[in-house]
Formats: C-alpha cells, sequence, structure tokens
C-alpha cells in the first residue's frame, strides 16, 4: 500500500514536470532574411590617369540577391583604345536604406581577400595598384587598353583566409561575374 | 553479423553423449548448449560457472559453450544469463562431457515485449533484424554511430568526410530512417546530408536495424528503416556498484576516445538502480595516404544520467542525457562556385593543405543535444501492461562559416545557419495479450515540434503536431507466426517565412495510413520470413521551402511547396539457414515501390548570382523503385576457425523518368577469417583479416553528377582482439589496422570525394575494462 502511495506521488511529480516543460511559446517571428548582408551591386569606376577620355561606370546590380529575380543591370565595359585607366571597385549591399558599402569590409580584410582580373579577346593589361602590405588587393588597378577589340573581363573576388600567397588559385570565390568588353 | 538466435530443432541432441576413452585427470571438456526452455532457442551469450573448480565461460551468440582442463568430480554448475532466472545443477563429470544442454526459464520480466508468467512465452520477433552488441560492438568502439553501422549488412554511410556520417538504409538515409535514441525518436536537423545523429555510441549496449516497413510502432515515416540505439536496461543492473571504462585511440586523426560509466543497485532500497555514464572524444586533422586534411578535427563531450524504481507490478525511470561536439569541416571543401568544385577536383592535392594540428578552425559546426525521458508503466493485469513515455529534446546546430556576410561589428563571427528545434513526445501503449497465442500493442504517440533559426536563411521556421495510433498483433501457431499491424497518423504544421518584405505563415496538413503483415516459418534447419508493409512520410521543409545556395555541394536547391506525401509499398523475404554452429547463412532479397518519391532533380537554366552561376535543383515527386538483395554467410572451416563473407546489392530507379537515381551506395562484398590462437580458462586471443571491395557505382550516367562516380577500391584490415580475466573481471582489448595497405581511394557516399581522398592507414588500439566497486 505504501510502495502504491510512492508511486502516485511520483507520477503526480512526473506529470507536473510535464506541464511545465511543455508550456510552449510560439515561435517568433524570424529573422528577416532581407536584414541579412548581400553583395547586390558592384560598380568600377574607371578614370583616364591623363584626365583626357570622359570617366566611365560599369554596373552589376541584383538587388534581390541569390536566385529570385535575375540581375537587372549588366553592363559593358566600354573603355577608349591607347588609354590608360585607373579603376575604383565599389561593393554595395544596396537591398539596405542606406546602402551598406562592403567594399570596406573587404579592405578591412584585405589580408583575406584578392580581385582577379581576367582579359579575354580584348586588348587590355590590369595591373593591381593596392597592397594589404605583403600582397595586392585588386580594389584599385590599372587598366591599359591597346587597339580596338571586342572581349571578355573576368572579375573574381577570391576568399582566402589563411591561404592567400598573391595567387588567385587558393580559397573560395566570393564573387565572379564576367562581363562583355569592348575597346572602341 | 546476424545475432539473431536459432531454433534448436533435434531433441535427440538432449542425448547426453559420453566418450567411451577414460580422460586423464583434469583434461576434461564440458561443452554444450544452453537453451530458453520455453522456446528451444538458444541463449546468447549466457555465463556458465563452475564453482568447486572456479571456472567459468560465455557462450557464444548462438549458446554454445565449452569449459576446457576440468578435473573429474561432482560439480556445480551454475548459468546465468540476463533475461533468464539463474539455474545451478549438480553434475557428475567421469569424462568429457559435449553435448551438454542446460536449459534456462525466462525472467519475469524479459526484454520481450510481453511476459506471462503462467505460460511463460517467448515469442521469437517475426520480423528480421539485424543487431550489434556485446563483442562486435566493442570492435566498434571509437566509431561514429555511422560508421559503426556499417556492421550491418545493406547499410552504408552517408558521409561528409571522415567525422560525419549518417546511415543509409538499402539506399535511403535522413528522413527516410528513423533513428530511437533509448526508445525517443532522435529528432535533429536530419534533413541534411552534413548533419549527422547527435547520439553518443558509447552509450549503446546494443543498436538493432530494422531494415524497411516492418515496425509500425514508432512512426508512418518508416520508408528506409529503424535504428534503436539502447543502452543495457535498468533492470538488468546488478546489486552493489560496477563500472566500466572504455578506451579507443586512433593512429590517423591521434584520436582519443574515452567513456566512463558507473551504475548501481543499492540493497536499501529495493528496485531502484541508478547509472552515470560520460565519454569525451578528441581528434586532429587525418591524414590520406599523401597529404593531411586541413580542420579535420572533432571534439566532443557526452553524459548521461539515468534513476530508475521498479518492482513486479510498476516502475518509473529518468533518463537525461547531453551530446555537444564541434566539427571541424575540411578547409578544401568549402567552394564558392562550381568553378571552385572542378579546380578542387583536378588539384592532385588540396590547395589548402596543412600538417597535423588538433585545432579546430572555420568552417567548423558546433551542435548540441539535450534529452529528457521519463518512462511510467504498470501492469494493470497479468495479461496487460500500461506505459507511458515522454521525451523532451532540444537540438541546437550552429554552423560557423568565415564570410563577409557572418562578421559582426566586433570582429567575431556570428554562424552563418543556426537552428533551434526543440521536440516533446508522449507515447502511450497497452502491451497485452488476449489469447495464448495472440499478444499485442495498442499505442498512441503524441509529438510537437517548433524550429527557430537566427543565423540565415535556409529553412523556415515551423511549429508541427504529430499525433499517430497504432495497433500491432501477434500471432503464433508450431512453426508459423504472423505480426500483423495498423497506424493512421495526422502530421499537421505552420511555418513563418519572409518573401520579400511579408511575413507569410502557411499550414501545411497530411494524413493517411501505415500497414505492416508479417510471416515467420520455422522448418527444419531453415527459416523463412516475409513482410509486406506500406508507410508514408509527409514532405519536409526543407523540401517545400528550401532556396539557396548549398556550399559544399555548390548548387542552388529549390523547393516545392506543392509536394505531396510519399508512399512506400514494400515487400523483403529472406531466407536464414542454420546448421548448428557449422554454418549460419542469410539471404533477403528486397523491393521497395514508392510512389510520389520526393527526389532533388536538376532543372536549367542554372541560377546567376554575383558569385557565378549555380547549377540548380528542385525537389520533385516521381515514381521510384528499390530492390537488392543482401547475403551473408559465416561457414566454420575447420575447428573453431570460421570463414565469414557478406554483400549486398541495392539498385534505385526513377521510373517516371526511366533512369537510375543518383547517391545510391554501390555494391560490397566483404569477407574475412577468425582464427582463434589461444583459449584457455576464459583468456582467448583471436586474430580476424578481411578484405572488403567496393564496386564503382555504374548506375549512375556520368553527366548525372559533377564528377563521375570514383572507381572501384579494395581495403584490407586486420585485429587482434582478446579477452582476458583477471579475477572477476572481464578484460576486452584489441589492436588493429584499418586500410592496411594504405590505399588511395575515394568512396561515392562520401561528399568530400570530390576534394580529397579518404583515409590512409590507421591503426587502433581499445579496451574495456569492467570493475566493481561494492558488491
Amino acid at each position: 500500500m505504501k510502495k502504491n502511495k510512492t508511486y502516485s506521488a511520483l507520477i503526480a511529480i512526473f506529470f507536473g514536470l510535464i506541464l511545465t516543460t511543455t508550456a510552449c511559446k510560439k515561435p517568433v517571428t524570424p529573422p528577416n532574411p532581407n536584414e541579412e548582408e548581400l553583395i547586390t551591386t558592384l560598380l568600377m569606376t574607371f578614370t583616364d590617369s591623363a584626365g583626357v577620355k570622359p570617366s566611365t561606370t560599369v554596373a552589376f546590380k541584383d538587388p534581390d540577391g541569390d536566385g529570385g529575380n535575375n540581375p537587372t543591370q549588366w553592363d559593358t565595359i566600354k573603355l577608349a583604345a591607347s588609354t590608360t585607366y585607373n579603376m575604383s571597385l565599389l561593393l554595395l549591399d544596396e537591398s539596405k536604406s542606406p546602402a551598406d558599402t562592403i567594399s570596406n569590409e573587404v579592405l578591412a580584410e584585405a589580408s583575406e581577400h584578392l580581385f582577379c582580373f581576367t582579359i579575354s579577346g580584348a586588348n587590355c593589361q590590369v595591373k593591381r595598384t593596392d597592397s594589404d602590405g605583403t600582397y595586392e588587393i585588386g580594389l584599385q588597378s590599372k587598366w591599359t587598353t591597346g587597339a580596338i577589340s571586342n572581349g571578355n573581363a573576368e572579375v573574381m573576388l577570391r576568399h582566402q583566409p589563411g591561404t592567400k600567397d598573391g595567387t588567385c588559385t587558393p580559397g573560395a570565390t566570393d564573387i565572379s561575374l564576367s562581363f562583355l568588353m569592348q575597346i572602341q | 553479423m546476424n545475432i539473431r538466435i536459432v531454433l534448436l530443432v533435434c531433441i535427440s541432441c538432449l542425448m547426453m553423449h559420453t566418450s567411451k576413452a577414460q580422460s586423464p585427470q583434469c583434461q576434461l571438456i564440458l561443452s554444450g548448449r544452453i537453451v530458453d526452455a520455453a522456446t528451444g532457442l538458444g541463449v546468447a551469450h549466457a555465463q556458465v560457472l563452475l564453482r568447486e573448480q572456479q571456472k567459468t565461460t560465455q557462450a557464444d551468440s548462438l549458446g554454445y559453450f565449452t569449459l576446457r582442463d576440468l578435473c573429474a568430480g561432482n560439480l556445480t554448475l551454475t548459468t546465468k544469463h540476463l533475461n533468464h532466472e539463474e539455474k545451478t545443477e549438480k553434475i557428475q563429470l567421469k569424462t568429457s562431457l559435449r553435448n551438454k544442454i542446460i536449459y534456462l526459464t525466462c525472467h519475469a520480466d524479459t526484454l520481450h515485449e510481453v511476459k506471462i508468467k503462467r505460460s511463460k512465452i517467448h515469442w521469437e520477433d517475426v520480423t528480421v533484424s539485424n543487431r550489434i552488441q556485446g563483442n562486435d560492438l566493442f570492435l566498434s568502439s571509437g566509431l561514429s554511430l555511422g560508421k559503426a553501422l556499417e556492421k550491418v549488412n545493406g547499410v552504408y554511410s552517408l558521409s561528409t568526410g571522415n567525422a560525419i556520417s549518417k546511415p543509409v538504409i538499402r539506399g535511403m538515409h535522413s528522413n527516410r530512417v528513423l533513428i530511437l535514441n533509448n526508445g525517443i525518436r532522435q529528432e535533429g536537423q536530419q534533413w541534411g546530408n552534413e548533419h549527422a545523429p547527435e547520439i553518443d555510441p558509447f552509450m549503446a549496449k546494443d543498436i538493432e536495424v530494422v531494415k524497411g516497413a516492418q515496425s509500425i510502432r514508432y512512426g508512418s515515416d518508416i520508408i528506409g528503416g529503424v535504428i534503436l540505439v539502447n543502452p543495457k536496461a535498468m533492470k538488468d543492473i546488478a546489486q552493489g556498484i560496477q563500472g566500466e571504462w572504455n578506451t579507443a585511440l586512433f593512429r590517423n586523426g591521434r584520436s582519443a576516445n574515452t567513456a566512463l560509466m558507473l551504475e548501481g543497485r543499492p540493497q536499501s532500497i529495493p528496485g531502484l538502480s541508478w547509472r552515470l555514464q560520460g565519454s569525451a572524444k578528441r581528434s586532429g586533422n587525418t591524414q590520406t595516404p599523401d597529404y593531411f586534411l586541413k580542420n579535420t578535427g572533432v571534439k566532443e563531450l557526452n553524459y548521461s544520467l539515468s534513476l530508475a524504481w521498479q518492482n513486479a507490478k510498476q516502475g518509473l525511470e529518468v533518463y537525461h542525457s547531453y551530446f555537444s561536439t564541434d566539427i571541424g569541416i575540411f578547409a578544401g571543401s568549402h567552394i564558392g562556385n562550381l568553378t571552385d568544385l572542378y579546380n578542387a577536383f583536378e588539384a592532385d592535392c588540396p590547395l589548402d593543405s596543412a600538417g597535423f594540428s588538433y585545432t579546430i578552425a572555420f568552417p567548423y559546426q558546433h551542435i548540441q543535444h539535450r534529452l529528457l525521458k521519463a518512462v511510467a508503466w504498470r501492469q494493470i493485469s497479468p495479461h496487460a501492461q500500461l506505459k507511458f513515455i515522454y521525451g523532451l529534446q532540444q537540438n541546437r546546430r550552429q554552423e560557423f562559416d568565415k564570410t563577409l556576410q557572418t562578421k559582426k561589428p566586433d570582429g567575431t563571427y556570428e554562424p552563418a545557419l543556426d537552428f533551434l528545434l526543440v521536440t516533446h513526445h508522449a507515447d502511450l501503449s497497452l502491451k497485452h495479450q488476449w489469447h495464448k497465442r495472440i499478444e499485442g500493442e495498442i499505442g498512441l504517440n503524441g509529438f510537437f515540434q517548433t524550429n527557430r533559426y537566427f543565423g540565415n536563411y535556409f529553412i523556415p521556421n515551423v511549429r508541427k503536431l504529430q499525433g499517430g495510433l497504432f495497433w500491432v498483433e501477434k500471432w503464433h501457431r508450431n512453426a508459423l507466426s504472423a505480426e500483423a499491424g495498423v497506424r493512421y497518423d495526422i502530421n499537421t504544421f505552420q511555418i513563418w517565412k519572409w518573401e520579400q518584405q511579408t511575413l507569410i505563415s502557411p499550414s501545411h496538413s497530411f494524413h493517411g495510413p501505415a500497414a505492416t503483415l508479417a510471416f515467420r516459418y520455422q522448418l527444419p534447419l531453415l527459416t523463412l520470413h516475409l513482410s509486406m508493409g506500406t508507410a508514408w512520410r509527409a514532405p519536409y521543409v526543407n523540401e517545400l521551402y528550401s532556396d539557396g545556395v548549398h556550399h559544399s555541394a555548390a548548387s542552388y536547391e529549390i523547393g516545392d511547396r506543392r509536394l505531396t506525401s510519399e508512399r512506400s509499398y514494400n515487400t523483403s523475404f529472406t531466407v536464414d539457414i542454420n546448421r548448428k554452429q557449422f554454418l549460419d547463412m542469410e539471404i533477403t532479397g528486397f523491393y521497395n515501390y514508392i510512389k510520389n518519391y520526393i527526389n532533388l532533380q536538376p532543372v536549367m537554366p542554372a541560377t546567376l548570382t554575383i558569385r557565378g552561376a549555380f547549377p540548380t535543383f528542385r525537389y520533385t515527386q516521381i515514381n521510384a523503385l528499390f530492390s537488392g538483395i543482401e547475403m551473408s554467410a559465416s561457414l566454420k572451416v575447420y575447428k573453431d576457425i570460421r570463414w565469414n563473407v557478406k554483400g549486398n546489392l541495392t539498385q534505385a530507379k526513377d521510373i517516371s523518368n526511366k533512369k537510375f537515381i543518383v547517391g545510391i551506395p554501390p555494391a560490397r562484398i566483404e569477407t574475412d577469417l577468425e582464427l582463434p590462437l589461444y583459449q584457455r580458462k576464459g583468456n582467448e586471443l583471436h586474430w580476424v583479416s578481411g578484405i572488403s571491395y567496393t564496386f564503382r557505382q555504374n548506375r549512375v550516367a556520368d553527366s548525372a553528377d559533377y564528377v563521375p562516380a570514383p572507381p572501384a577500391y579494395l581495403l584490407c584490415h586486420t585485429d587482434l582482439h582478446s579477452t582476458w580475466k583477471l579475477g572477476r573481471i572481464k578484460m576486452l582489448a584489441d589492436v588493429g589496422v584499418n586500410n592496411l595497405l594504405n590505399t588511395r581511394y575515394r568512396d561515392y557516399m562520401n561528399r568530400n570525394r570530390y576534394f580529397a581522398d579518404e583515409l590512409g592507414r590507421n591503426v587502433y588500439v581499445r579496451f574495456t575494462f569492467p570493475f566493481v566497486l561494492k558488491s
């Protein structure tokens, strides 16, 4: 009989335990993925180092990020022949208001990032002009064009935490965009 | 592997065989078999003691035992087994006795579902299952649960590197395989291929695999099978305080695994028993034959506590376990886009390489899993037992990825993915015996779950409510037994998700029946099993709502919210041939048709992102057919030398599109030779050497994957294992080598095959040291 009482008491404690733990909350509103950091925009501003030819800005824009709608703007790089341009690269998150400048974060982590430019078809040489202290970064670069021609320019941002060696080989890709290019 | 006990057919074996020649003093042998009195089946791993001469031995998995170097005289023979009453008998030993049969009767409370004192029926399970326990379990200690389960024929492991692996049963995994952790459905983020089950393998003393839709008790969604991971039952804890210390050390990765367990039954409080258990693991960068794999270290810390009280009529049990791990993700496997993947695949050696280190850096997973379980049961009549189980699980999964997106203002990194999954279970069941030939169980399962995410979006917030009702009955007459079961489930859930700037919260509801029917027919030397079943599974939220880049796979995955549930129709047939100790063979054929099978299929065009174009996959429903064969045999070649062989083949067809489904394990054949080197006074030394050959997965077009399936490979292993008696303590120890020839290979079921080779040679040392602090 005593055992039965013990048993009942234990059962009561046990159900009490369940009631307290099952008092559950409604899942709260999830974090809005639109508030996550994105790279929506890449801007390349080309300035003639001699100050003769007009400056030009080339943009890639995908305001809703990965998936969803396709990119809204994907310009062609149009540069004058036989000219040396200084190119300055800007990365933005325009899903925020005001837009967030992601390239500042790349600069802050310069020792982990490298921009790589690969030109095919067009007569153009690219040289990175900035440095993280040891290796180049590529937020600033010099583009030297030759004769009139057409081709492609591939812009890549390599994320190389702990493995940056000045080449494009290590790491993972943060940006990979291929622009049409005209030297005119 | 198959440790199921077999029916003893020859009553004539009862006849004691007495050899004619007079044996010299103290060189007599007593051997025979331990058999269940009610069923005539062999009793596995019972202990046999001879008081007078202080000899003891343990029976093998079929119940056979041998005691050597005995002296003539009157002896007291005691036989002990967990689920049976202890038996003591006097025998007069004049000459060697080789066919001694010892009959044991069941405990009042045994492992079996229903126990009736009057009839003492022990019914063999009608369904077919495979178990890993005792020595086999020891021989897989230090491995993850997924890898340990590969010992079961037809089970493969789906891996991401060496540290993350999950079981694949007959080609199915993740949401289609149910894992019961100490009686509670394991609820983690099991939809992900790189999400391993959060279970400490050192906690388990018995792992059972039930393939296909045979077990309807645990849920309707058992399309692939059920894995039951159980610690030793609380009622089997002996009086006093005992414990066990396990250690496993591996050379590759310089891995150390250790576990300590203490359990007891105080004499002052009858019916009370307790257990404390903990384990820790640390391993560093693992090594292929040519290079180290950077950032492949693992840290693990687990514990569990149990307390139980029971008498003949009722019982209560509380169990709590905690699992935590940090798993480094191979640095070379983190890729930005498909070009990165191809570059990684084509490199001879990973571009991101390093030497040995225990450091776990980015990217890594941090996972915590807590379980609280309470059980109450009461024998409401001699023929019926009522049982209530409550389970609470909390699963936190954080995946860290050092990217621009996860950097906090203070310079530290937030997890890229961060999920909190809380699950409540409540199960009520009534086990009963209507008639001396019919026993069964009726039950209710309730389930409430919430999922929340804090990091990036991958799957939405979910609140899920599930309920099921099942009824299973077993019937038995002479050589034939049958089992039939039905269940009905309702599964409803609501999700919360942002779409552009709007929060949407649609609800989904699925319901349907499931059923099983199984037969077992016993012939002399042969057992036939036939099982048929139908089960269904509601689409999981990732299949409905995922939308994003999967970084380890360089793919863009898109869910489809119009998916309906999938339904399987499953048949399997097993022939089990058993010729005492000479031959034990099992052949199974299975056929599993799945209507509306949810499959990830490639779609065109690729998704354009700022990181490049990603091959795109969408969850689609097809009709699929999984079929295959499994074969295993163990043959006594000469004296105690055994030859074991097993092999399996699974094929999966997409009937809707007339092609093969990708990601199905290739065929595999394994064989080994077991050689006893020394057997004396309970001390034993065995040597096992074997090879395993994994075929190339040819049933997939090379164009169906980023890179072709890796070639076939052959691996060799060798192991020397021993049992040593130190007084009353039986210590197990082994030393061995995996991948003995340091073979360079890649496995089709390992995601890292895109980036790196598998592990090279691995030397290990393991031991289990049981001890008694107070008896």
